[in-house]
């Protein structure tokens, strides 16, 4: 059902009485690649969920006008991201007074209450040690080493250069492996 | 374990069973209610609008009737509400007037002299009594 490309699911898209199906097709095409995205970033299923609807909307909504700049796929991993930032920041406003990482802290007690976190002790260390990281070497460090994504597309998706990408790539693994080596996992 | 490239990468978290079966579905409906919900905003916002529309044309309505009423039956005459006077002499001004209007013939036509009405007026055999009727 789901062998159509982009270009051809647009197209089916443009005709009103498809529209529907064709992005039944989309959703289910890029659901889980992003998905991926945002929980990487907020880590709770049920705050996962609520940003992935979110994010469809806002495509639904500018799918209508969305030329071929970029790839589709890069524009829909750009609106997940944002969404998901947007979604931090909206936690950090509600709880005036918290600190960048009291917020983390706090993502962090979730996801160990998290019923659908799997991991291990050392995975929950590697875990603890990227939501130490800032926020665009923790993004950066998440697309290239879980996703392993080609620079090239990250550098789309947060509209940061190639260089600079692999400049934070390379400074948050070294954090890392830092804040490991001190845990002694 | 303290190297990166050591580690798998697997990720740490699960979904819930099933969960990407139905998300396309629950993603649809959410746009739908999103839709309809838009569509609901639109009246609201429109209604005080509509109100003052409808109000204005409900006076409009009143104010007509009234006047209409108030209007004396002879300047009402069918006789000579539909009446175009032509002016001899005068063959550009054609004027349709109605009873209300009539008595300002006379402003109408500034550069037309009183001899040239008294004659058309005889040519025409208007009586007297018909204009004062009119008047």
């Amino acid at each position: 059902m789901n062998n159509l490309s982009d270009k051809e699911i647009l197209q089916l898209f443009q005709d009103k009485k498809m529209q529907s199906k064709a992005f039944s097709m989309l959703v289910q095409k890029y659901q889980e690649r992003l998905y991926w995205q945002i929980r990487k970033i907020v880590l709770s299923h049920e705050d996962t969920d609520d940003i992935l609807q979110n994010t469809f909307v806002k495509v639904w909504k500018g799918l209508q006008n969305f030329r071929y700049d970029s790839q589709l796929f890069t524009w829909m991993f750009r609106i997940a991201t944002n969404e998901s930032l947007t979604f931090l920041k909206e936690k950090q406003r509600k709880h005036l007074g918290y600190s960048n990482g009291e917020v983390e802290e706090m993502l962090l007690a979730n996801l160990e209450s998290d019923e659908y976190f799997d991991g291990d002790k050392a995975q929950l260390e590697l875990q603890k040690a990227i939501l130490k990281l800032p926020e665009k070497q923790r993004l950066v460090f998440n697309m290239k080493y879980f996703d392993d994504l080609k620079y090239t597309e990250i550098s789309e998706i947060l509209d940061t250069s190639v260089g600079a990408l692999k400049a934070s790539y390379h400074h948050a693994t070294k954090k890392i492996e830092t804040l490991l080596k001190l845990n002694e996992v | 374990m303290k190297d990166l490239s050591n580690k798998k990468k697997d990720h740490p978290f699960k979904v819930p069973e099933d969960y990407f079966e139905n998300l396309a579905d629950r993603v649809q409906e959410r746009i739908n209610t999103e839709k309809s919900s838009k569509e609901n905003k639109i009246f609201p916002v429109l209604k005080p609008y509509l109100w003052m529309a409808a109000s204005i044309l409900g006076i409009v309505f009143i104010a007509k009737i009234i006047l209409t009423n108030a209007i004396p039956s002879e300047f009402r005459n069918p006789k000579i509400s539909q009446t175009t006077v032509s002016v001899k002499d005068t063959p550009n001004v054609v004027l349709n007037t109605d009873s209300a209007n009539s008595i300002w013939i006379m402003d109408a036509l500034p550069d037309t002299s009183s001899d040239e009405i008294i004659e058309y007026l005889s040519d025409y055999d208007i009586d007297s009594e018909t204009l004062l009727a009119n008047l």
